[in-house]
Formats: C-alpha cells, sequence, structure tokens
C-alpha cells in the first residue's frame, strides 16, 4: 500500500487499542487528536466531509503517526499489514 | 523514491478565546517523490504529513492541515498562554526517524545527487525556529508570504 492507500478508522483505532495501551483519542473540530506516552498526534484526519462514522484515512497519516509516537513496528503490521510500516 | 529536504516558513495570524495571535514558523520537512505522488512528511514539527498529486499540492495540503491543527488549538485553549503552551509543544515534537532522513537527503543534494529546479537553496544550518506573540496592535510587518526552500 502507498501512502495515497485508505484505511478506514476503526482499523486505526483498533490498532491503537492494542498496540498503544492507555492511548487517549478526541475528535477536535478539524483533526483528531491522539495521545500516547505524554506525546500528542494533533493532525489525524477527521476524513471527508460526511463520512465522519468511519471515514478512510491516508495511510501516510497513520505511517507518520505510528513513527511519531514510536509505536512497535510489529504490533502494527499485524493489526495493518496493508501498511507495512518500518 | 527521491527525498527532497525542505526548509519552510508559515505565518498565521489567529483569533483565539479573547485574543489575537500571531505565529510565525520556520520549520523543516522532507518531500518525498513516492511514485504515485508527493508526501510531505514534519521534521520539525513532526507531527504532521500531507500528500498531493504533485509538490504543490503537497505543500498546499501541508500548511491546511498545519492551519488546521492552530484552528483546533485556538479553539480549546481559554487563555492565550494555554494557546502559546500548545503551540510550542506542537513545535517541540521532533519525528527523530524523519530527521535522519532529512539529514540524508541533506547529503544527497550537496553531493549533486538530488535537485528540486523549482525551489530556491538555503543552507541547509538555517535555524528553525517558532514565534507566538500575543496582537495588541497590528503593524504591517506582521504580514509574510509563505517560503519553501531546498536545504542544501
Amino acid at each position: 500500500m502507498t501512502s495515497f492507500g485508505l484505511i478506514p478508522l476503526k482499523e486505526i483505532w483498533a490498532m491503537l487499542d492494542r498496540c498503544a495501551p492507555g492511548h487517549t483519542r478526541k475528535a477536535r473540530e478539524h483533526n483528531h487528536l491522539v495521545t500516547y506516552n505524554g506525546v500528542p498526534y494533533p493532525s489525524l484526519p477527521l476524513g471527508k466531509h460526511g463520512r465522519r462514522e468511519n471515514p478512510d484515512i491516508e495511510a501516510g497519516h497513520v505511517k507518520k503517526m505510528a513513527r511519531l509516537l514510536k509505536l512497535d513496528a510489529d504490533c502494527v503490521n499485524r493489526m495493518l499489514p496493508q501498511l507495512r510500516f518500518k | 523514491m527521491t527525498h527532497y529536504p525542505l526548509l519552510y516558513g508559515l505565518s498565521h495570524l489567529l483569533a483565539g478565546n479573547g485574543f489575537f495571535a500571531r505565529v510565525s514558523l520556520s520549520g523543516r520537512a522532507l518531500l518525498v517523490d513516492e511514485g504515485d505522488g508527493f508526501w510531505m512528511y514534519g521534521v520539525k514539527p513532526g507531527a504532521i504529513a500531507a500528500g498531493g498529486a504533485t509538490p504543490g499540492e503537497a505543500q498546499a495540503e501541508f500548511r491546511q492541515i498545519y492551519t488546521s491543527v492552530l484552528f483546533d488549538i485556538a479553539a480549546e485553549a481559554e487563555r492565550f498562554e494555554d494557546f502559546k503552551a500548545q503551540v510550542e509543544q506542537f513545535f517541540s515534537l521532533e519525528d527523530e526517524a524523519t530527521a535522519a532522513e532529512w539529514e540524508a537527503a541533506v547529503a544527497e543534494v550537496r553531493q549533486g545527487r538530488v535537485d528540486a529546479d523549482w525551489l530556491s537553496k538555503r543552507k541547509a544550518e538555517s535555524r528553525i525556529e517558532l514565534k507566538v506573540e500575543l496582537l495588541e496592535r497590528a503593524v504591517p510587518a506582521f504580514n509574510a508570504l509563505d517560503e519553501a526552500e531546498l536545504a542544501a
């Protein structure tokens, strides 16, 4: 999957539940704020307007968030194998 | 994949809860040609990424997302001091892995293996900084154009 590939938000939340235990997340006006181990990631998109229930998120955002939050690569790849996270 | 190390500048005048603020940023980002389009990954601040079909589209999307983060912070902050602290925290987040790729990309530029003829060049060691100022009076000097240059 390239960075333009799409991942349903529910799959991202399931990955965070497994790979970032204790993280918090909340929807702001424009982005989701995800915080893990005291590190905030404030720019995870909400998704396109009108598809807020389970929008698709571009993989590039997910890779960046996983990098910044220093998530375990093996765990991320088990939960989101299409991401091929390094 | 070709990696382009960027230096960029963005400036915003923002309204918060009972205050106006100016946020000016000189940051670093890595622009990556991924074959099917371009992605711009923040180095510092590191908590941001954006994609587009062309370098210009990726940069425009990057600015849009950066601006939206500032708007989110401004909407939540009850006072200027809270806003300033949160924006400074956002700026302080450096993505170490992407920073290493940015440094490697600078070496490629210096060795002549990577160039971007649509960008001027600036020394990679140029200062990166963030200023968050409370606006008590407006002056034209606050107006600033966006900048993007290739780090060399």
